[in-house]
């Protein structure tokens, strides 16, 4: 990919469920190192969204590309994060396996079959785990564990991938405040040392233009406004998430 | 047609059914018993000789000729290897049909052939896979094995790929949006989730084939049926209640094993859907 390149780039993007569209129109970049605020009220489309660029659903309409690979594609195995809303743990499996999961994609097939991974993964997920706050849980089975607890696994494993580009759908809900806030920091931390770019989902808009470099607000059928973390409006032109922007 | 279309045609039927069907189906079902038991003659059925028969019967059976535990022990002990191997075999070689029979991992054009193997294998019971072994291979309990095995990959085949159908499929989008292949997605997810219910669905699968395996043996395919048919050739029935006696006793003990057992797994599986 030319360095150039926006790691996520969306024109006049279609998305919704069974060819019937609930957001159009859809044209934003987002630039490495930086983040991507998502933000309306419920229903408005944003988990349809961040799901299409998860390679989870098929475009209806327009172009887009995560790290230059056409939608519904997906990018290259361990390049791209994704905490769903649903999370999508495995219950019954501990939370160092789940964190594991993060680094299938160094894993080869003989490996993958016998659930064989290398030590330095193993160290790279109890360090992610430590960070998160879950520490001395490596052993626990994420059904054990509360709602706040289980996110937290979640984002976990998305860290311990270290991923280009990260796609989180509500990753600060059910989380106290000091949590949430050294989630934040790890997560501004990863992105310093990675140059990850970061599309996030959140409710609270506070929050959103705190830890974005912009934000979009999703609601009849497309893009209401694009603000940047002060909340000022840009204009329509304007690029959402790319950091050369007023 | 769309999936909300589709919903909403079933809708309709559904709603149709409620008013005109129900009397007519149950209509139906009544006129379907009737003609059945008419074919069947069961209505003439004579009764009149039963007493006679079970005073024969009785005679020729008690007192019960113990000398022969020996050997229906050692007959029962056969039927389990045999339910056992059967079960085993089967359960194993099931798993990677039954995977790619599942709809949520696999497109229609696998899961299709794999859905009709495994239901040619269920066409037929294991007697009769048994007499085609027996065909096959001669009598004895190798005949018995793979009939037996080949019964409970078609079953058991069956309630794995609806068990992986019913998984959540939320784990199974973020690990394979994080890039994971589907040997990852299968071996690191799917199996996780659906251990619970496979180890269950073996174990009914076990009790169940341990009762066949002791029909099968009538037909040559080894067991303590093979003993009873023996017996049975010759009338000797004081002998024949006895081997009967035993696999009475066992199949009640394996059931209450096997029940509780199971419910030990699905106990484990609802609380982790419930939590």
């Amino acid at each position: 990919m030319s360095r150039t390149e926006p790691p996520i780039r969306c024109q006049d993007l279609a998305v919704g469920y069974d060819g019937e569209p609930i957001l159009t129109d859809l044209s934003f970049t987002v630039e490495s190192g930086s983040t991507l605020a998502l933000v309306g009220r419920s229903g408005c489309g944003k988990t349809t969204l961040l799901k299409t660029l998860a390679g989870a659903l098929t475009p209806l309409e327009g172009d887009a590309a995560v790290l230059d690979t056409e939608l519904p594609e997906t990018p290259p195995p361990g390049t791209m994060g994704y905490v769903p809303q649903s999370l999508g743990l495995v219950g019954h499996e501990t939370v160092l396996m789940n964190v594991l999961h993060g680094r299938l994609s160094d894993l080869g097939w003989m490996d993958s079959l016998l659930g064989r991974f290398s030590g330095d993964a193993k160290i790279d997920a109890c360090e992610a785990i430590e960070q998160v706050g879950l520490g001395g849980y490596e052993r626990t089975r994420v059904k054990e564990l509360s709602g706040g607890q289980r996110r937290r696994v979640a984002i976990a494993r998305a860290f311990v991938q270290e991923p280009r580009v990260l796609l989180a759908d509500e990753m600060l809900s059910e989380l106290d405040d000091e949590t949430a806030r050294s989630i934040v920091d790890c997560l501004a931390a990863l992105q310093r040392e990675t140059d990850m770019a970061v599309v996030i989902v959140e409710h609270n808009l506070e929050i959103a233009r705190e830890i974005a470099d912009a934000v979009l607000r999703l609601g009849s059928g497309g893009i209401e406004e694009r603000m940047t973390p002060a909340g000022t409006p840009t204009p329509d032109s304007t690029l959402a998430g790319d950091r050369t922007d007023p | 047609m769309s999936e909300s279309e589709h919903h909403a045609t079933a809708a309709t039927i559904r709603a149709t059914l409620g008013t005109f069907g129900r009397p007519l189906i149950f209509g139906l079902a009544l006129l379907l018993a009737i003609w059945s038991i008419w074919v069947l003659e069961l209505h003439g059925t004579d009764f009149s000789g039963g007493a006679e028969g079970l005073s024969f019967l009785y005679g020729a059976a008690i007192p019960p000729e113990m000398s022969v535990l020996e050997v229906g022990l050692r007959g029962l002990l056969e039927t389990l290897y045999i339910a056992y191997v059967g079960t085993l075999f089967g359960v194993v070689l099931s798993l990677p049909v039954s995977l790619v029979a599942s709809r949520n991992l696999f497109p229609w054009y696998l899961t299709l052939p794999a859905r009709w193997l495994l239901a040619v294998l269920r066409v037929l019971p294991s007697i009769l896979w048994a007499v085609i072994f027996v065909i096959l291979i001669g009598t004895g309990p190798a005949a018995g094995v793979f009939a037996i095995t080949l019964y409970t990959i078609g079953f058991v085949g069956k309630l794995e790929y609806e068990a992986f159908e019913g998984l959540d499929s939320a784990p199974i989008e973020a690990v394979s949006a994080l890039g994971a292949t589907r040997l990852q997605v299968l071996r690191f997810v799917v199996l996780p989730q659906a251990i619970n219910s496979l180890i269950s669905q073996s174990m009914f699968m076990f009790e169940y084939n341990v009762r066949h395996a002791a029909a099968i043996g009538i037909v040559g395919a080894g067991g303590i049926g093979y003993y009873i048919m023996g017996y049975l050739d010759f009338l000797q029935y004081d002998r024949v209640i006895v081997l009967l006696a035993i696999v009475f006793l066992a199949v009640l003990i394996i059931d209450e094993l096997s029940y509780r057992l199971r419910a030990l797994f699905l106990g484990d599986t609802r609380t982790s859907l419930s939590s």
